[in-house]
């Protein structure tokens, strides 16, 4: 793992299925019909008599342990040392389509010319010291996009700020 | 382009697909011959069986090594091809592919390699957990995320 | 089985105490059906002597559902059997060019069994004493010229239970008894060979048609069938406890014949007449009319004179 690994975290409470990511995604991408580097998935599925429809956005995570990386025959898969974002070498590719296999989230996306494209997190954008464009786009605020730590203080940050509202509210009954 | 996809985590390493392989492009039982070969890993390390199958590459590796220049990618549908008039079996192909896709034919003298049963893979067919699916990679790439999904919530039948 | 005459079959009748291996070739139909006709007759004058036979049926092997199934058959001063399991131990004898194994007397010395080049010879198991089911099995694949062979062994380390492959328990003591007192270790078997297919196109569209026939939804993930629903493939793995448990004729079996076929039908296979289904398998494999009352018969038979 990368010494700042930069991962990213979706707030899936806050997800509405928008796609506003995945358009921005395909926007700042240029991306033509077909590959789609982030997803926003539809889970219809029942719990306890219950009918339940998520919409879970599926992102590449940037895997510390990449299986991508270490499933390509051809070393076109790596990981930039400074921040751990996976990036593919098109050069390299010869399309063989191993890393989708070996991806248990289905993220590499094949176009046209048959070789393997992906989401970069946006690493033109993040190296500007700005978001990635899904991160930019969602007007709900669910996709923030940082180190380990960042994230992890963050999330703990808002379980507390949510507990701190609990017991305020408690204290005025 | 529709190739073999294979869902590995459904994979049981069963060897239906090998099996079935062989009948139907050698007419007899051969599993060390099916265009499908499947690769048992025994430890609980490797989480998933693996199998040798052409992937239909888009730079294959084979068709710079044939020394008879007899394989081919289809421009429209991008499937590899092999005009095996002309082989001679060296096994160049085979050497080079990082799979070791292509197999040696003892009927016909010839390396052979899938080419989906000419549109009805019959792998497809038989593999009880429908681990195989003859699909666009974009397809491919839906279904995985969606999979994800489902374990995220806990689903608890897979929905493919 | 390398050989073109699609009905050739190859016995091996193994002598532990001489150690000598000889090879009968037979034609189909005369040795009979899954080997226990030739096995009855070549074990005849051996009453007195534990014999074990590992038979396999005329469809083991050639992928269609359930002809993971092979069977044993083991004779000693008090007692007989006759035992059907899932396992790829069958389907690699049969790759490895032996149908069947007669195997019988005593190793002076622990040995082990390997099967493959169409021949079966006696191997000294010495070194393998001391390891555990694991190590033995790993060092047997490791023997073995085949990459994908399979193993079929018993340590005492390990609980002095059958294991094939790792992790397949056959929970048979009797079975297990016998390859004790033989002072046998284990059966290793593996090959590159082909299964002749009479009519190869009608087996295929048989096949796909029964294996379309899937009994309760997919579950997964799984990994060594612990989410596989439906038990009628090649697969020895549909158990999701890993135990594979032969199964043993009574007097009342109705699953008898599609057994004796090769075929191993699960209970929750949903056909209601397994014996046909097996015929018509049997039919495309061998070219010869077989029916599910032929097969039945020839089954009803083979027990009168088996056990």
């Amino acid at each position: 793992m990368a010494k700042k690994q930069i991962t990213i975290y979706v707030d899936t409470r806050r997800c509405m299925n928008c796609r506003s990511c995945e358009i921005a995604c395909k926007l700042e991408n240029n991306l033509p019909a077909g590959p789609r580097y982030t997803m926003v998935t539809e889970t219809e599925y029942t719990k306890d008599g219950v009918d339940k429809c998520e919409f879970l956005p599926v992102p590449c995570m940037h895997c510390g342990d990449a299986p991508c990386m270490h499933a390509c025959p051809t070393g076109a898969i790596s990981k930039r040392v400074k921040d751990g974002v996976v990036l593919v070498n098109q050069a390299k590719c010869i399309g063989c389509r191993e890393c989708l296999w070996s991806c248990p989230f289905g993220v590499p996306q094949f176009g046209a010319n048959g070789r393997m494209s992906k989401c970069t997190l946006c690493a033109h954008r993040l190296d500007d010291g700005m978001k990635p464009a899904c991160a930019q786009a969602c007007p709900a605020e669910a996709i923030s996009v940082g180190t380990v730590e960042e994230i992890s203080a963050a999330i703990r940050e808002r379980y507390a700020a949510s507990s701190r509202k609990k017991i305020a509210a408690h204290a005025m009954d | 382009m529709k190739i073999i996809s294979i869902q590995r985590d459904k994979c049981t390493g069963c060897g239906i697909c090998q099996a079935m392989c062989a009948v139907a492009s050698c007419g007899r039982a051969c599993p060390s011959e099916s265009r499908i070969r499947l690769r048992r890993q025994w430890d609980s390390e490797t989480p998933f069986h693996d199998v040798a199958i052409c992937r239909h590459c888009a730079e294959p590796a084979c068709l710079t090594a044939c020394l008879m220049d007899i394989i081919s990618k289809n421009p429209a549908t991008g499937h590899v091809a092999r005009d095996t008039d002309k082989c001679f079996g060296c096994a160049a192909c085979a050497v080079m592919c990082p799979f070791g896709a292509p197999v040696y034919d003892t009927e016909t003298h010839k390396m052979a390699t899938c080419d989906f049963c000419g549109g009805d893979p019959v792998c497809v067919k038989v593999c009880p957990h429908s681990a195989i699916k003859y699909e666009e990679p974009s397809e491919a790439a839906v279904s995985r995320r969606s999979r994800q999904a489902e374990r995220f919530y806990e689903v608890e039948e897979a929905r493919l | 089985m390398s050989s073109t005459e699609k009905s050739a079959v190859r016995i091996a009748v193994i002598d532990l105490s001489k150690q000598r291996v000889k090879l009968l070739e037979a034609v189909w139909p005369d040795c009979g059906f899954g080997g226990y006709e030739a096995a009855l007759s070549v074990t005849g004058g051996l009453r007195s002597r534990p014999v074990l036979c590992v038979l396999t049926g005329p469809l083991t092997g050639t992928g269609a559902p359930g002809s993971g199934c092979y069977g044993f058959m083991w004779r000693e001063k008090t007692r007989s059997g006759l035992a059907f399991t899932e396992g790829r131990l069958g389907p690699m004898m049969k790759f490895a060019g032996i149908n069947h194994l007669i195997i019988h007397g005593h190793a002076e010395t622990p040995v082990y069994l390997s099967v493959e080049g169409e021949s079966a010879s006696i191997c000294d198991a010495a070194g393998l004493q001391d390891m555990d089911i694991a190590q033995m099995t790993d060092f047997l694949y490791a023997q073995s010229d085949y990459g994908d062979a399979s193993v079929l062994a018993f340590t005492e380390k390990s609980g002095g239970v059958l294991v094939e492959d790792y992790r397949f328990e056959h929970h048979s003591a009797e079975i297990r008894d016998i390859f004790e007192s033989m002072n046998l270790k284990a059966v290793v078997a593996g090959g590159a060979g082909s299964i002749p297919i009479g009519r190869p196109k009608e087996f295929l569209k048989e096949c796909i048609g029964l294996y379309s026939h899937k009994p309760a939804p997919e579950k997964g993930p799984g990994r060594y069938g612990d989410g596989a629903a439906t038990g009628f493939y090649l697969s020895p793995w549909r158990k999701a406890d890993g135990k594979i448990e032969p199964v043993n004729i009574t007097d009342n079996d109705e699953s008898l014949a599609p057994k004796l076929a090769g075929l191993f039908w699960d209970e929750a296979f949903p056909l209601p007449d397994a014996a046909s289904y097996a015929a018509k398998l049997l039919s495309c494999v061998l070219s010869e009319k077989w029916d599910a009352k032929k097969l039945e018969t020839t089954a009803k038979r083979i027990h009168a004179k088996a056990v």
